[in-house]
């Protein structure tokens, strides 16, 4: 693989100099990262990855993989059994409560569900998005300075949705929620975004209008982008790079430049430990497309 | 494949049954026990059919002292159901307000630790377990005889309820929205008030109403030992043996809770349904009062705009400040009392301390089995009563529209009756003693365990029965083999709900004369033998703990 990243080497042998170095091009950092949740159960096993500023990752794999739990390393959510994870120059670990608070206010996150609260309004959604630099809790729209409901409403007016401020977040659907919650995180503005299977959720062509938008407002504001997906045609689109996932080790890791349909077409059996030849055309086979006969449901949107 | 198929018919060997789990078998027992108990404390309570027909003459003796009702007049009347209502609303507020903190230390998502997990659970399970009766005869002794003991009371005990519902409300609720909070560097604090009250809004509210209808019920009770009210007014009548008068406000106590039942119902439907609202706007009031305004960023307010759901919104708020307002100063709460009861709570918690039998500890025990008696008898007369009625008003065992609806509507009326009016009148009828409260409590059943039972069978998988019937099984053949098997564990499960209710009530109702270990108490408190009292309160405590602790097991046994 040409464009293997090389993970950030040893911690202890580094001298802080150094190491300030790897922190400005690495937003995100995993070094020998390993998860145990009991029982035997490794969530990550021995992962070494860094993750450049600026750049767009997908990670790729089944469910249980690990991704969802690599990117809950990442802003604190889980700790790591062994290893660190370094985010923005700052041990995610060892930076104590008040630190993680900090350092999750530079971090966006969009979930698969969306996790709005449905009986709020839009803008009341997006405004919370501040709350990590805000004092103290609110109970309602009007408890959020002026300065923020003028921003919330500009984010939603960037997603699209600046019209439907004070209607109810679960009257939306779904494409459009997860809209709201693009805004939600821009409310933040973060400098790393991580995005647990975006769209998931939604119909094929919701899914591309939230991986579209997502990847032009990565561009607009250079963000490190993380993010997990299932499908490989949308993430060959969307990611400059491609780290496949299974029992919790990185098997795949390689750029989207100059990727051709064959090789695309590799990702999938690699990621899922299955050789397609030989399992024959199961569901997730035939989500494969053979190169030069692209015929996923996406294809029309991703080509174009 | 299997040998099953390969094996000739003569030779295959039919597999053993299995032998049942060891829980099921304990379960049958507990069961069998249970009904034999019932039966045993029927036939020592002497409720046989001699008595219910001697109690007959009595019924009649009872109706013509009666009537003409008595209704005091309309201004006394209508002070009475606002000191009533006042009361109850402000216990019930109180409770609210104090199950909030409890519910969110108890709930798993909210928790601060495990050791304040633990200590806010213990003290849901004791309000439960504590009558609010003896809280009442705890904070008259502390406040002076009026509301505010009854206010404290009720809404300490209501804890118990609220705090548990809006606990397992909290623990239900999609983790998602709170988790981004955290995500994004909320504390805490924000992560709670940013996505549990809007979300949670309707079902606490909907808690409190159910909250308000139980409460109105035991305010009645309370009367007997002085808090004010309707209950109050009732107690002196029949005290003074003016049954017309009585048997009057009884009346209007049925009708005040038909009434508020109606109207929390009202309002709890309502609230669901605007839970699952679609879009909001579009309504005549958001046209008037938003004419004009532009949408998206060119709206310059950055306020919500008066849809109709937010002038709800505001004037529920504002209603409940006018009623708070209204009932504090209708029940004219005495704050002077209040600070000095609390000031003396060491020397009255002295007067309960140590506990005592007050001379006889076995004649506490015979009266702590009549209760125990009265529950069980109870809940057996009262299953045998319900478990029919529930059958043939549930839509899917009587084809029969009118049969089902006919049933449907004796069952909300009985549900209407408070058993405290129920065992007033069977006190009246047969006699100070335990037949009332059994009788009083096998009534009230009706309402409670018909009305799960009616409801359980209506739940029961409809496709299952249309399975059978393609078989060609006859009604009745559907009925037992697919309906009534799949409601049995929740027969069960209700039934066993009925003798933990069954067992709380029946120490209550021995304070209006019906017989059991209430009657003690009442005694005990009339003649300030406060560490009685505690003797009496610990004795219930304990055997309300293992009914509930016993119908619980079972309940998860069966299931």
């Amino acid at each position: 693989m040409s464009n293997h990243h090389t993970t950030p080497g040893d911690h202890r042998a580094k001298t802080t100099e150094l190491q300030r170095e790897i922190d400005d091009i690495y937003a995100v950092q995993l070094d020998h990262v390993t998860k145990d949740f009991g029982g035997g159960v490794l969530g990550l096993d021995d992962v070494n990855l860094g993750f450049r500023t600026g750049r767009v990752t997908v990670l790729l794999g089944l469910s249980g993989s690990g991704k969802s739990t690599l990117l809950r390393h990442i802003n604190g959510l889980h700790a790591p059994t062994s290893g660190t994870v370094r985010v923005l120059g700052q041990d995610v670990n060892s930076v104590g409560k008040r630190g993680l608070r900090e350092l999750r206010r530079n971090i966006g996150v969009i979930f698969q569900s969306f996790n709005l609260v449905g009986p709020m309004s839009v803008l009341e959604n997006v405004c919370a998005g501040q709350l990590g630099s805000l004092k103290g809790p609110r109970i309602s729209l009007m408890m959020y300075p002026k300065s923020v409901r003028r921003e919330a409403i500009e984010k939603l007016d960037r997603v699209g949705l600046a019209d439907r401020a004070y209607q109810r977040a679960d009257t939306l659907s779904g494409g459009q929620q997860q809209r709201v919650a693009i805004a939600r995180a821009l409310m933040q503005r973060p400098t790393v975004l991580l995005a647990d299977e975006p769209v998931a959720s939604l119909d094929p062509v919701s899914a591309l209008d939230v991986i579209n938008l997502l990847r032009q407002i990565a561009e607009e504001d250079n963000l490190t982008v993380i993010a997990s997906l299932h499908q490989v045609q949308l993430a060959i689109e969307f990611a400059d790079r491609i780290i496949g996932l299974r029992g919790g080790q990185a098997v795949l890791d390689r750029s989207t430049a100059g990727l051709s349909a064959e090789e695309a077409s590799t990702i999938y059996s690699s990621v899922s430990g299955m050789d397609l030849a030989e399992a024959g055309p199961s569901p997730a086979a035939k989500d494969q497309p053979a190169a030069g006969s692209v015929r996923t449901p996406l294809s029309s949107g991703l080509t174009r | 494949m299997s040998t099953l198929t390969q094996a000739s018919p003569e030779n295959r060997e039919v597999p053993a049954r299995p032998r049942p789990a060891g829980s099921s078998i304990a379960a049958t027992i507990v069961m069998i026990a249970l009904v034999a108990g019932g039966v045993w404390s029927v036939g020592s309570l002497g409720i046989d059919v001699a008595t219910i027909v001697d109690s007959f003459d009595n019924a009649v003796n009872f109706f013509a002292r009666m009537v003409p009702l008595d209704f005091p007049p309309v201004a006394e009347t209508l002070s009475l159901v606002f000191e009533t209502l006042a009361i109850v609303f402000l216990a019930t507020l109180l409770s609210v307000a104090l199950s909030l903190p409890v519910a969110l230390a108890a709930a798993r998502p909210t928790r601060w630790g495990v050791t304040s997990q633990w200590v806010a659970r213990g003290l849901t399970v004791l309000a439960r377990a504590v009558p609010d009766l003896v809280l009442a005869i705890i904070f008259l002794r502390m406040f002076g005889l009026g509301a505010t003991a009854g206010i404290i009371a009720m809404g300490i005990h209501s804890v118990g309820m609220i705090a548990k519902l809006y606990a397992d409300a909290i623990e239900e609720l999609d983790a998602g929205p709170r988790e981004s909070v955290e995500s994004l560097g909320g504390t805490r604090a924000q992560q709670i008030m940013a996505a549990l009250p809007q979300t949670l809004m309707p079902q606490l509210i909907a808690t409190a109403l159910h909250r308000f209808d139980i409460n109105l019920r035991t305010s009645v009770l309370l009367g007997y030992v002085g808090v004010g009210g309707i209950g109050l007014a009732i107690a002196d009548s029949l005290r003074t043996l003016d049954y017309q008068r009585g048997m009057a406000l009884a009346v209007l106590v049925l009708l005040l809770c038909i009434g508020i039942e109606l109207v929390s119902g009202t309002i709890r439907a309502g609230l669901m349904r605007s839970a699952g609202q679609t879009i909001t706007g579009g309504t005549w009031v958001d046209r008037l009062f938003n004419a004009g305004r532009e949408s998206g960023v060119n709206d310059l307010h950055l306020t919500p705009p008066w849809s109709a759901a937010r002038f709800k919104r505001f004037l529920s708020v504002a209603l409940i400040v006018v009623f708070t307002v209204a009932a504090l100063w209708r029940v004219d709460v005495s704050w002077s009392a209040l600070l000095q009861g609390i000031l003396e709570l060491p020397q009255t918690l002295a007067l309960f301390f140590p506990p005592s039998a007050g001379g006889s500890m076995s004649s506490l025990f015979e009266q702590l089995l009549v209760t125990v008696q009265i529950s069980l008898a109870a809940s057996l007369i009262g299953a045998v009563l319900a478990i029919p009625i529930g059958i043939l008003a549930a839509r899917n065992a009587v084809a029969n529209a009118s049969v089902h609806q006919t049933f449907r509507v004796i069952i909300v009326i009985v549900r209407g009756i408070p058993e405290l009016i129920l065992a007033i009148i069977f006190v009246v009828i047969s006699g100070l003693g335990e037949v009332a409260g059994t009788l009083a409590l096998s009534i009230g059943a009706i309402g409670l365990l018909s009305k799960l039972i009616a409801d359980s069978l209506e739940e029961t998988d409809t496709q299952v029965q249309e399975a059978m019937r393609a078989t060609g099984a006859s009604q009745a053949q559907v009925f037992f083999s697919a309906t009534l098997r799949q409601a049995a564990p929740a027969f069960v499960a209700h039934t066993m709900y009925l003798l933990d209710n069954n067992i709380r009530s029946a120490t209550l109702l021995g304070v209006v004369g019906a017989g059991g270990i209430g009657f003690l108490l009442l005694n005990a408190s009339r003649v300030n033998q406060f560490d009685v009292v505690t003797m009496v309160l610990i004795l219930m405590v304990a055997v309300v703990l293992a009914v509930e602790a016993l119908s619980v097991w079972l309940r998860n046994a069966v299931r």
